[in-house]
């Protein structure tokens, strides 16, 4: 089994939202982000993968095996954190210790104790005397120290300052250093995932738009800007997705360097996921 | 083994990678059996995704500069120096197969080629 | 499992102080009223109902149905920890009553009254039946929902009860004692067999729940 997360498609409706036959696959050892805007689907997705709604149709494998049959070993080897903290305030982190070795099998206390310390998370305080950005920190904290081997974070860095966010990619790199460990991130924090994913997955309406390793989304697509004429005469199947500007056509291309020779009167950049993002979620595509 | 990774060129990190460690087995700050970083561990010091220094070992690997094995790890290999001049033999050789060409086409006498040669090595002397 | 029941008493833990004022309000509210027997009953009610309010308040306040389903436990395990600390609630609530009891008699310097221990058996499964009748209600409508008409079910027994009373006061008094003595001691066995009928309805709710 070298796949840490296989989701084949995957359907669930609701009234007004829908995910439409979702696939994605995730190489062990690998970060994968999961970009889109606000309600792509990104959450929707996570909370089908962890079992927390029921889906309409298709087929999820974590680590080989399925919710339906394998949950309680296989949430020992899940590790969580959403978008807000779920402990109740009036806990401490201690006390969250103490529930947390009450519950699962591989609860590594030292560890734990040492993530409090580095992130410098009082252990006898409340929660709610926590920043936010303590608050996803304890949850990470949580996350990490029952010998998980697949992350999973919907939208968990949203709230916090660059350092902090620098501070969890680091933790993201030290907890792949294990090729058996992966994750997957949510979020619309491109910048982040540039810098550390593997893959990435970008999910709009409801549907995987692309779903490519990052650097050929970063050094093989390019951003082509043309004059209106050009625009019209190029190929159709060059184009991924356009955005009509002021004074010009914004083009997604897939070869950079293919681009660049075929459209000489074109100027082609590299794009940033962020451009990739909004040319999907502004632009028209096929 | 120090690298440098700049995010703002156009070149890829990977090839900044890969052009950083031949340039110091060139050098000698690298040398035949030396242990480098896995690629997990560079990933983390460099701050980039794993699949970016995998890809950057690969090349390597491939142009026989380093020698991966499972379990012990990367070292650089004993031929390296060898491969690289062996790989920069053959971009000389493009470059002067052009040079010859347009030289010969405009009615360039060989003799002014080897002198246009030997200026521009001698330049930085 | 154990993790969800301990999360749900340290809530209430963290809630002692205003716990503690109101079993003394209580206390004193009632030391003149109904025979010293009264105080245990009163307290497994008001301990079941307002202690499993408190804590499925917590969770849904905070979302944490969510997040608990994310740990290495079934649904059903969720619901189990529920019906464990309603029990704890219970037992609670009757310990409580009991030291009041025995404290009001020392200061009013009455007797005990009859066996602490059926009347004990009686409050608990007072208690526990209040609670195991509130949890499906909440996890099926929410707590605030589940408190008004878990308000209406309980007026309707009481209401029953009432001019039951008033009925059979016009009537053979003597019968209903008895009637009333034999049907107390039926309470326990009810008790059991609610939580436990209550408890697959409300594993099953659960079962179905999407977050």
């Amino acid at each position: 089994m070298e796949y840490a997360l296989q989701i084949e498609h995957l359907k669930k409706t609701y009234p007004g939202f829908s995910l439409k036959d979702i696939s994605l696959q995730l190489p062990k050892g690998n970060i994968m982000g999961l970009i889109g805007e606000n309600g792509a689907g990104k959450s929707t997705t996570i909370k089908a993968i962890l079992d927390l709604i029921q889906k309409d149709g298709g087929e999820i494998k974590i680590l080989g095996r399925s919710m339906e049959t394998d949950r309680k070993t296989l949430n020992e080897e899940i590790g969580v954190v959403f978008d807000t903290i779920n402990f109740n305030e009036t806990l401490t982190p201690k006390q969250v210790g103490k529930i947390c070795g009450n519950s699962y099998r591989n609860w590594d206390i030292e560890q734990y104790k040492a993530y409090l310390e580095k992130f410098r998370l009082p252990e006898g305080k409340q929660l709610k005397t926590f920043s936010k950005g303590m608050q996803v920190k304890l949850c990470i904290a949580v996350a990490l120290s029952h010998h998980a081997k697949i992350l999973l974070l919907d939208e968990a860095t949203s709230g916090l300052d660059p350092v902090m966010r620098d501070e969890i990619l680091d933790i993201f790199l030290e907890f792949v250093q294990d090729e058996e460990h992966s994750i997957l991130v949510s979020s619309h924090i491109t910048s982040d995932l540039e810098k550390v994913a593997d893959y990435i997955a970008f999910l709009k309406d409801g549907q995987i738009l692309l779903s490519e390793p990052k650097d050929r989304l970063i050094y093989q697509y390019g951003i082509l800007r043309c004059k209106n004429g050009v625009f019209e005469q190029m190929d159709r199947g060059d184009i991924l997705a356009y955005r009509k500007m002021d004074y010009q056509y914004e083009v997604l291309v897939a070869d950079k360097k293919a681009a660049e020779k075929k459209y000489r009167d074109a100027v082609v950049d590299t794009a940033t996921l962020e451009e990739i993002m909004l040319l999907y979620i502004k632009g028209e595509f096929r | 083994m120090e690298i440098i990774i700049s995010s703002n060129t156009n070149k890829p990190i990977y090839e900044q990678i890969t052009e950083q460690i031949k340039a110091m087995v060139m050098n000698g700050e690298l040398q035949h059996g030396e242990p480098i970083p896995s690629m997990r561990a560079l990933a983390k010091s460099l701050h980039i995704s794993v699949i970016t220094v995998q890809r950057a070992y690969e090349d390597l690997q491939r142009d026989g500069f380093i020698e991966t094995t499972v379990g012990k790890g990367s070292f650089i290999s004993a031929n390296s120096k060898e491969f690289y001049q062996e790989e920069q033999q053959k971009a000389i050789e493009e470059h002067l197969l052009q040079a010859a060409d347009i030289a010969r086409r405009c009615g360039i006498q060989m003799e002014k080629l080897i002198e246009l040669i030997k200026i521009f090595y001698q330049e930085d002397e | 499992m154990k993790g969800f029941i301990l999360n749900d008493l340290y809530h209430i833990s963290n809630m002692i102080k205003q716990t503690l004022l109101i079993v003394v309000v209580w206390g004193f509210a009632f030391a003149n009223g109904s025979g010293s027997g009264a105080y245990m009953p009163m307290f497994t009610i008001l301990f079941c109902m307002m202690g499993m309010a408190t804590v499925f308040a917590t969770d849904e306040k905070c979302g944490w149905m969510k997040y608990a389903m994310i740990f290495p436990v079934s649904k059903r395990d969720y619901v189990l920890a529920k019906y464990i600390v309603n029990f704890i609630f219970a037992l609670s609530g009757c310990l409580t009553g009991i030291v009041l009891t025995v404290l009001v008699n020392q200061v009013r310097e009455v007797a005990m009254k009859e066996s602490m221990y059926l009347r004990s058996l009686i409050a608990v499964g007072i208690g526990m039946i209040f609670g195991s009748v509130f949890i499906p209600l909440m996890i099926k409508y929410g707590t605030e929902k589940a408190r008004i008409i878990l308000l209406g079910i309980v007026m309707i027994p009481v209401l029953l009860g009432y001019f039951l009373q008033r009925l059979l006061e016009d009537m053979r008094i003597e019968i209903a004692v008895d009637l009333l003595e034999r049907g107390v001691y039926l309470l326990p066995a009810a008790a059991i067999l609610l939580t436990v009928v209550t408890y697959v309805i409300s594993a099953r709710i659960f079962e179905r729940r999407e977050f």
